[in-house]
């Protein structure tokens, strides 16, 4: 049952030559190719073109790894939820909304930042948890569910940071943090590279792990494709799309707190248009918005892309107003491509 | 152009830059063209930044210097954390000066300092008065918020008005706040209510207008509207004309020009505009990284004040013409 929903590997009985043509064919079935290649060609392309400019030195890598991180932690789980079958458009103003949270008790109430990350993990599981009730008790789509709680969240982050605090922004984060233990965690370098980065690679690390070796893997899967058969062989859906909600409620937090004590500035604005991006990321990377395909290394990729482009415009003299069309313009093209490979691949397993 | 002419202006160039000592590499550079980077946290989006960025690529023309602009796309106002990570990304690319609008003061300050104490000309124009000396810059081209906010408030206080609108974003923009601050005091004497419209919301004139409408509503006695910048300009002029017979007895004054608050100051429907002449704030500092770099010199004062001027109907008509340029 959750087999078919899974990248097939396709082995060849016989000859070696059969065999070797049946690894190609599943090379180039697996979802996270498109990513990998188009990431590749952006690469050269901002090398070739912006090489001596600058995109390659330390800091033109290190602000492209650190724009992909933040965009590649929210589409790990992202990219799980979409495998259910899901949606979550509030995973940007939940930045907002986490950053405030988590920096105003560091500010303003002297909290160290075990206490303040609690506090934002709080925010996490309480929005996770009316996402998925929402979703799967009252059996609203997840689209609309999470649309509306992208609203409330900004309004409600908006005003109760006025009402407490007269401004919308805070500062002097790190100064407060002032020989915290906790803060190497979450700020400043390691081997040159910003710490983001390996969160990034932890979580993509993990989401895979989750997905491709448990039997939690097997439930996202087995929801997102077929969902009466899923309650049939009674995956518990209910808490299961919970859970996944919570997660990406908890990567927007983590996020919120890379980038916080990144610029020292927590700001209720933070984020707006981040769950675009992290979808973005998710499609490219081979997920299905129609659920039951995807993989968080394929979204690397494309959280990757993503960074790429964006910042490689800075060393090339190609005016950034195209931005957005290039990026809109990949997206397109990654999913045709994803698609036409998914069709290849079904008829060449001759159903 | 004549390669004579090229070599005789190295050489000359050469000569004056041995006679103030400036090194080599700044010679060497002026062989290929020197290539300025301008860093915003705003852009083409905002109508505001035409004359800005006019400004900026006809130095680049004059001066023959290459010029290329980095905004923030999509959005009237980036983030501060984007545009650290923008002026981070200039730096990298090894520019021969800077030009930065430092709207972030708090978040932007210490890498800037890193430009220039590696030998980076910074200019901070349009944002950031008062911060040339903190981040090292050569000069901030530009306005003192606060003056242009007090400067609409005296104008409000001399025609009679009583009580007051202010049309702002919540705070936490810094340069807003200094506006919003310098208008409360210069019209102290008499009463301010303020309505706050999300920054999103900014750049979409039906929710300027409806919410200052509603504003004018629950308060009949509000006399006068300011609004803080070229954002709201021209939704006060549908304001003004939504309001009908009230509006006659009502004044408006306003931040910053373009070509709808110009009809409108002609037309009378708006009282008062307050001009930064935001063309020079591009123009400006590509001539003094230029004169920098080529020949040693640099502004005694940190302060290259571009404005506040009043524009009013007596004068609208003047800098129309310019303003279909996009330079006014």
């Amino acid at each position: 049952m959750t087999e078919k929903n899974k990248p097939q590997i396709i082995v060849g009985k016989s000859d070696r030559g059969s065999r070797f043509r049946s690894a190609i064919r599943a090379a180039l079935f697996r979802p996270e190719l498109t990513a990998l290649v188009s990431t590749a060609v952006v690469f050269i392309f901002f090398a070739a073109y912006a090489g001596d400019q600058g995109f390659l030195t330390l800091t033109g890598t290190r602000n492209y790894v650190q724009v992909a991180s933040h965009i590649g932690i929210i589409a790990c789980p992202i990219t799980l939820l979409l495998v259910a079958g899901e949606f979550d458009l509030s995973v940007g103003t939940m930045m907002g909304a986490a950053g405030i949270a988590v920096a105003y008790p560091i500010v303003y109430l002297d909290w160290p930042l075990w206490a303040a990350l609690l506090s934002g993990v709080a925010l996490a599981v309480a929005v996770g948890t009316i996402n998925g009730l929402l979703t799967v008790k009252v059996n609203i789509s997840s689209f609309l569910v999470t649309l509306g709680m992208m609203f409330v969240l900004r309004g409600l982050t908006l005003a109760l940071t006025l009402m407490a605090i007269g401004t919308t922004q805070i500062y002097g984060i790190k100064a407060a943090l002032t020989g915290d233990l906790l803060l190497p965690l979450f700020s400043g370098r390691f081997l040159n590279m910003p710490v983001s980065l390996y969160w990034w690679l932890f979580i993509v690390v993990l989401t895979t792990y989750f997905l491709t070796s448990t039997r939690i893997g097997n439930w996202i899967y087995a929801s997102g494709g077929d969902r009466e058969a899923a309650i049939k062989l009674g995956v518990p859906i209910a808490s299961l799309k919970i859970g996944l909600f919570i997660a990406t409620a908890l990567a927007a937090v983590l996020v919120a707190v890379l980038n916080m004590l990144y610029a020292d500035i927590a700001d209720v604005a933070q984020g707006t248009g981040k769950e675009f991006e992290g979808i973005t990321a998710a499609v490219v990377g081979g997920a299905a918005t129609t659920g039951g395909l995807g993989s968080p290394v394929g979204a690397a990729f494309g959280a990757l892309m993503f960074g790429m482009i964006s910042q490689g415009f800075f060393y090339t003299n190609i005016n950034d107003n195209w931005f957005y069309a290039i990026v809109g313009g990949m997206l397109i093209l990654a999913v045709i491509i994803n698609k036409l490979i998914r069709d290849a691949s079904t008829r060449g397993r001759g159903k | 152009m004549n390669y004579l002419v090229k070599l005789k202006r190295v050489a000359v160039v050469t000569a004056m830059a041995l006679a103030v000592g400036i090194p080599s590499a700044a010679i060497a550079q002026e062989q290929t063209r020197l290539r300025i980077v301008f860093v915003s946290q705003s852009g083409p989006g905002n109508p505001f930044y035409g004359p800005i960025l006019k400004g900026f690529e006809q130095a680049g023309m004059d001066l023959n210097i290459e010029t290329i602009f980095r905004g923030q796309q999509g959005n009237l106002l980036g983030s501060a954390a984007e545009t650290l990570t923008a002026i981070e990304n200039a730096i990298a690319t090894n520019p021969d000066g800077l030009v930065i609008s430092n709207a972030y003061p708090e978040v932007l300050n210490a890498t800037i300092k890193s430009a220039t104490d590696a030998g980076i000309p910074v200019v901070l124009t349009n944002a950031g008065f008062g911060e040339a000396e903190t981040t090292g810059a050569l000069a901030f081209v530009g306005c003192n918020e606060t003056e242009l906010g007090q400067l609409a408030g005296e104008l409000l206080l001399k025609v009679g008005a009583t009580n007051a609108l202010v049309v702002t974003a919540p705070p936490g923009i810094p340069l807003i706040d200094d506006r919003v601050r310098g208008f409360t005091e210069a019209f102290a004497p008499s009463s301010t209510s303020v309505v706050e419209v999300p920054i999103e919301a900014l750049g979409d004139a039906t929710r300027l207008v409806n919410t200052t409408l509603a504003a004018l509503e629950k308060d009949p006695t509000i006399d006068a509207v300011f609004s803080i910048g070229s954002c709201c300009g021209p939704a006060m002029v549908t304001v003004r004309e939504e309001l009908g017979a009230r509006a006659d007895s009502m004044h408006f004054v306003t931040i910053d020009l373009g070509a709808p608050v110009l009809q409108a100051l002609a037309d009378k429907k708006i009282d008062f505009a307050i001009d930064q002449q935001q063309y020079l704030e591009g123009y400006i500092p590509v001539l003094m990284i230029a004169q920098y770099l080529r020949y040693g010199l640099k502004p005694v004062e940190t302060f290259y004040p571009t404005g506040p001027a009043v524009i009013s109907a007596e004068n609208a008509q003047k800098v129309m013409d310019l303003a279909a340029q996009n330079i006014r």
